[in-house]
């Protein structure tokens, strides 16, 4: 079930009605918690079985041995213990390298083992990358980072088996995070939890705006995205420019979508989560853009790779090492690909660079900030393309044919599909904008509350008039 | 959250629930007048063929119908009128139901039925885009049981008006106003211009593609309405450009064989297909392959009525 679904629609408002009922109406005498929780995991688990029943499993088998390995690290001291952590942590992560990765992994030996010793190896090692678990990657990075954390000492491990199962299978961030921590999460989990109406209005804001970055703006401007790039051999230099620039707002409104989508139902269920972006296509650098998208995973990184690695304590040349390390693991989370890989390693680089010239924590004003910006997005729209290809000679192919046929206007751009795409990118963007520009004017508005009900009624308006209901798939279920 | 904050945040929601039923409604009601007046362009063509088309013979089926059949033409060659109801990205659903509904106000004599696999057989994710012209039909029960079989939750959606005009409201609103002369409601054809300077390809058509049933039952249905009605159908595949193979499914095969409904297949036709000039592109015919063909196809149809 996806929360762009016309099934959500109608289900999600029984689900939430039933947790309140029950938990503060009905059982007002027992630990409202644990009912809520029992509640909640069965929630979870019926939403994640409705999918695939068997893919349950995995979910099941990554909470169990993240969970016993947690357990078992605090009876042992020293080097047993650091064994049980790595075993642990292999075990956690084979059904990801199973699914996600023993194709590429496999072509990867083949090509090796032709190259060195001059032997074909066929046929292709069987693997089941194409029948991946939604949500597999966030989970079992969930998992990883609380099995460390026990190691670590950073927090005790989880004793209650039920709590533990609600934390990594909590239903509105398995299928595309944010990514939580125990430290975060599952104290919320223990607490009880009152219903509250400002919570419950933030989070059907958050809800309503996900909603609008999905259907209104990713999913509209996905229809050009997919017409151009797919075929990209057909189309001319604007068209391609167009679909590129479209694409960085497709991923967007795809990914923040959801994000905002999922932290708006953990406020309806009493739970705050991360919220995973922070106006991203503002940054004045590529480190600044990793500060405010995907938050979640850049600070999953950071703790659990980057830092590990030495991060910026050592000298400059492991310090830049350690950053490429850190997004190429970035590149491989995303996906078994070449693509993803180069992906990552640019953006990488280009940390390496703005470091190098001292300018990743450097804030400009006026002109200048507006040049960085656009120069930032520009990067960033650039990379996108290895991200969105399926090769990375596909991907060249799409930048070197944006410097041809400028003569040609744009093409399959309907005049209604370029308004509604229009009006979603003025509607994003004057929100980011004030949002970012912290005005004391549109504070003192947002305020009053007949202007924000206006306001959440136009953003109703626009998703039932302009939306794409095609409950399409977000792109980030697919990683 | 206490009693009183419950009663806040659910008056809230109400209040904000009625104003979103009032604006609602009110979209409904501009947009009904609108569409209601409307008489350019896709929207007043299909208010047209759906309420006021008069004709004899009916052209169906896709792109390749509304782009390769000169009703102008096929009418003088026939000696009777000729209405072009094909619709680019469309088929059997919607013009089952235009049928149907053409039906209830006129019997035409002949249906042409340009039949393509993908739009009129094969299966797909997601019928939905043939929902287009029928959302905002959903009053008449011919046009509502086509939108119930093709998505059964369109009846709750479609509470919302402005679920209904969702992606079309700019279209019809622009094309109400617009002043274009050309963008005629009675449209006999749209021709293509161009030439084709692609290459010649293999193309295989209608061979493994798996059926969709609720396609089946609505083709059954067609050639049911014809039978009833007394309409002589025929089902017409035109040339494509390429050396192929069009394998005619077998459901509609079984149904051809079964009454008798002849099949003008062109889709090799050694007339056009290796003859680039006559096409824009692979499926479709320019201006001029496009009246050559209704050339041939009028004759055809001519050698059916004598019988």
């Amino acid at each position: 079930m996806t929360f762009n679904s016309f099934e959500f629609l109608w289900l999600f408002p029984i689900l939430w009605g039933l947790y309140w009922v029950i938990q503060v109406i009905i059982l007002r005498k027992y630990s409202r918690s644990i009912i809520g929780n029992y509640l909640l995991l069965i929630i979870s688990y019926g939403l994640y079985l409705r999918w695939r029943p068997e893919y349950a499993l995995i979910l099941l088998w990554v909470t169990a041995t993240s969970f016993i390995f947690a357990r078992v690290l605090v009876l042992f001291r020293d080097q047993k213990q650091k064994s049980f952590f790595i075993i642990g942590i292999c075990l956690i992560l084979l059904p990801l390298l199973f699914f996600k990765y023993w194709t590429f992994l496999g072509s990867g030996i083949k090509s090796l083992v032709n190259l060195v010793a001059g032997i074909q190896l066929s046929p292709d090692i069987p693997g089941l990358n194409y029948a991946l678990p939604i949500g597999l990657s966030f989970y079992t990075f969930q998992a990883l980072a609380y099995l460390s954390d026990v190691y670590h000492r950073r927090i005790e491990p989880e004793k209650n088996w039920w709590d533990y199962m609600l934390f990594i299978a909590f239903f509105p961030q398995i299928l595309s995070g944010p990514i939580s921590r125990a430290g975060d999460l599952l104290p919320q989990i223990k607490a009880d939890r009152i219903p509250d109406r400002s919570q419950f209005t933030r989070g059907l804001r958050f809800l309503l705006w996900g909603m609008f970055m999905k259907v209104v703006l990713a999913d509209r401007a996905g229809i050009y995205v997919n017409t151009v790039l797919n075929n990209y051999s057909q189309y001319t230099a604007p068209s391609l420019v167009l679909g590129t620039f479209l694409y960085a707002f497709q991923i967007y409104g795809d990914f923040a979508g959801y994000s905002y989508m999922a932290v708006g139902v953990g406020d309806l269920m009493g739970f705050k989560l991360i919220n995973n972006f922070q106006r991203p296509y503002l940054s004045q650098s590529v480190s600044e853009f990793w500060r405010r998208w995907h938050i979640s995973l850049s600070t999953w990184l950071r703790d659990y790779v980057y830092i590990p690695l030495g991060g910026s304590h050592c000298s400059r040349l492991r310090n830049y090492h350690n950053i490429i390390i850190t997004f190429l693991v970035s590149g491989i989370w995303h996906g078994a690909n070449w693509t993803f890989i180069v992906w990552g390693v640019f953006h990488g680089v280009f940390q390496v660079i703005e470091k190098a010239l001292g300018i990743q924590k450097m804030n400009s004003s006026g002109p200048l900030k507006a040049i960085r910006i656009l120069v930032t997005f520009c990067i960033i729209t650039i990379l996108w393309l290895f991200f969105r290809m399926p090769t990375i000679s596909d991907a060249c192919a799409v930048i070197k044919a944006c410097f041809v046929g400028w003569e040609n206007g744009v093409s399959s751009m309907t005049k209604s599909m370029g308004v509604f795409i229009k009006l979603a990118l003025v509607v994003v963007a004057i929100k980011d904008l004030l949002e970012e520009s912290h005005l004391q004017w549109v504070e003192k508005l947002w305020k009053m509350a007949p202007v924000r009900m206006t306001l959440y009624l136009i953003i109703v308006c626009l998703i039932l008039t302009c939306g794409v209901f095609d409950s399409s798939q977000f792109i980030y279920v697919g990683f | 959250m206490s009693g009183f904050d419950v009663k806040i945040f659910f008056s809230k929601l109400l209040v904000f629930v009625c104003l979103l039923i009032v604006a609602d409604r009110c979209f409904g009601l501009v947009m009904e007048k609108v569409l209601s007046e409307t008489n350019k362009g896709d929207w007043g063509r299909n208010n047209y063929l759906m309420d006021e088309a008069v004709g004899d013979v009916l052209i169906m089926g896709s792109s390749r119908a509304i782009h390769h059949y000169d009703a102008g033409s096929l009418s003088d060659s026939l000696g009777m009128k000729c209405i072009n109801a094909g619709e680019d990205g469309m088929g059997i659903l919607l013009m089952n139901t235009r049928l149907k509904h053409i039906a209830e106000r006129l019997t035409p004599k002949v249906v042409i039925y340009e039949f393509l696999p993908e739009y009129d057989h094969d299966s797909e994710l997601d019928n939905s885009r043939y929902l287009k012209f029928l959302r905002t039909y959903v009053d008449h029960p011919d046009v509502k049981e086509c939108v119930m079989d093709i998505s059964p939750n369109e009846r709750w959606k479609l509470q919302s008006k402005m679920y209904m005009y969702n992606s079309v409201f700019l279209d019809i609103i622009s094309q109400r106003f617009s002043r274009d002369p050309t963008m005629s409601k009675d449209i006999l054809w749209a021709p293509l211009n161009g030439e084709y300077n692609g290459t010649h390809e293999m193309i295989s058509i209608g061979g493994n593609s798996s059926a969709d049933p609720l396609k089946e039952r609505y083709l059954r249905d067609l050639v049911q309405i014809c039978i009833d009605n007394g309409i002589r159908l025929v089902f017409v595949i035109s040339p494509y450009y390429g050396c192929g193979t069009f394998t005619v499914p077998s459901s509609l095969a079984s149904l051809c064989d079964e009454y008798s409904i002849p099949i003008f297949n062109h889709f090799s036709d050694p007339t056009f297909v290796s003859d680039p000039s006559l096409f824009v592109d692979p499926s479709h015919l320019n201006e001029r392959g496009a009246s050559r063909f209704t050339i041939m196809i009028g004759e055809e149809v001519k050698g059916i009525l004598r019988k």
